[in-house]
């Protein structure tokens, strides 16, 4: 998919994503869990975006801009 | 040796109520930086063969404090179920690792992530984190170096850094005097099941960190193979015991959670209790005199020695 004015393209996780233009990470969050078939999106994420973490409360207001890198973490079990 | 008059206390507590095994000296809780926990047990949460296994080896242990890791969410897997529906979040404190790090910058960023998404549930475990900083992928060994440097930067950063650590006395001293809120040295590598490898070390260890402070955490971190680490750990001297893979790896995890959390409270009760002297020669318990018999002692016999030995 080539970049137009409607979408982006991000590196999300360390691969190659393509997004609509001007979503939030909020949003990005959305379509991660509608990906993997979800109802309702994972709550227990942190989100960094070009190695800054991204508070919580900033998720709905933090919109994405093309060539951002994003990481997207989870707690997996672990000892 | 005196004896502190709060350890009488607690003692006469738990003399009148032997039943009351949660009111016993095996479980005051351990202040650990800012944060408190009741169990002397904790918990890793990988390498289960399910959750439904996990979560039943959580309970066995009766834990309050699991270990998690922190990991890329996956971004296609649909059929993948979220560990925290198996986990019950809002009785435990969290301890997030920063495990699979190399490298003081990214094992920061590992644990401010891993604070961001305890921020998010709430939990208290939020303020600390299990430093790892490894060396080696054979090993699984500590690097030192990036570790003190990590320590430094996580202590700046307001976190209660609980360092896995080498056996190391030196390295054990280094990590204390940068702020570490509690340093788990190894037992031996990470899932090797090898137990302590050098109790001398860990002996040092203990000495060295409580010397002036007794109340400092130290916590035996790794290497735990079965029920008798867990119990020379805390002969040791250990504040706790972390483990994951004799429970996990066990044949049956859930038995074994359960024979570590014994062994864990009767370690503790031993070392408090205090051991009786080591003699290379034998000493009746029953009388010597009144016997039916009369014998002499035995060939090579002379009491007229002491026989303690180290």
């Amino acid at each position: 998919m080539n970049e137009d004015s409607t979408h982006i393209e991000i590196k999300l996780n360390g691969e190659r994503k393509q997004l609509a233009a001007g979503n939030t990470v909020g949003q990005l969050l959305d379509q991660l869990a509608k990906d993997r078939g979800r109802a309702k999106r994972n709550d227990a994420v942190a989100v960094e975006l070009n190695a800054e973490i991204v508070p919580q409360n900033q998720f709905e207001l933090t919109i994405l801009k093309p060539g951002d890198t994003v990481e997207v973490v989870t707690l997996v079990g672990g000892g | 040796m005196a004896i502190d008059t709060s350890t009488n206390k607690q003692l006469d507590d738990f003399e009148s109520s032997p039943l009351q095994s949660d009111q016993s000296l095996a479980n005051q809780p351990l202040r650990i930086g800012s944060l408190s926990i009741s169990s002397r047990l904790i918990l890793g949460s990988g390498k289960y063969d399910s959750f439904e296994t996990m979560q039943s080896s959580i309970e066995a242990a009766g834990t309050d404090c699991v270990t998690l890791a922190v990991r890329r969410e996956k971004l296609n897997d649909s059929s993948a179920r979220n560990i925290l529906d198996f986990l019950p979040h809002e009785k435990l404190t969290l301890l997030p690792n920063t495990a699979g790090c190399y490298d003081a910058v990214t094992a920061v960023r590992c644990a401010r992530l891993g604070r961001a998404i305890l921020e998010s549930l709430d939990n208290p475990g939020q303020r600390w984190v299990k430093l790892e900083v490894l060396g080696n992928s054979r090993t699984l060994l500590p690097d030192p170096y990036e570790l003190l440097i990590a320590t430094e930067m996580l202590v700046k950063d307001g976190f209660d850094v609980l360092c896995y650590s080498n056996d190391d006395p030196i390295v054990a001293r280094r990590l204390k005097d940068a702020g570490a809120a509690a340093v788990m040295p190894a037992g031996s590598p990470i899932g090797s099941g090898l137990g302590i490898c050098n109790p001398n070390n860990q002996k040092i260890i203990l000495s060295e960190l409580k010397r002036d402070d007794p109340d400092y955490p130290v916590i035996l971190d790794a290497g735990v193979g079965t029920a008798s680490d867990a119990v020379l750990a805390m002969e040791l001297g250990f504040d706790a015991v972390l483990l994951n893979s004799a429970v996990a790896h066990a044949k049956n995890p859930i038995k074994m959670s359960s024979a570590m959390a014994f062994a864990v409270k009767a370690g503790k009760l031993a070392f408090d209790a205090g051991r009786m002297p080591k003699s290379a020669y034998g000493s009746a318990s029953s009388p010597e005199l009144g016997v039916i018999s009369s014998r002499n002692a035995g060939l090579g016999s002379d009491d007229s020695e002491s026989h303690e030995v180290e």
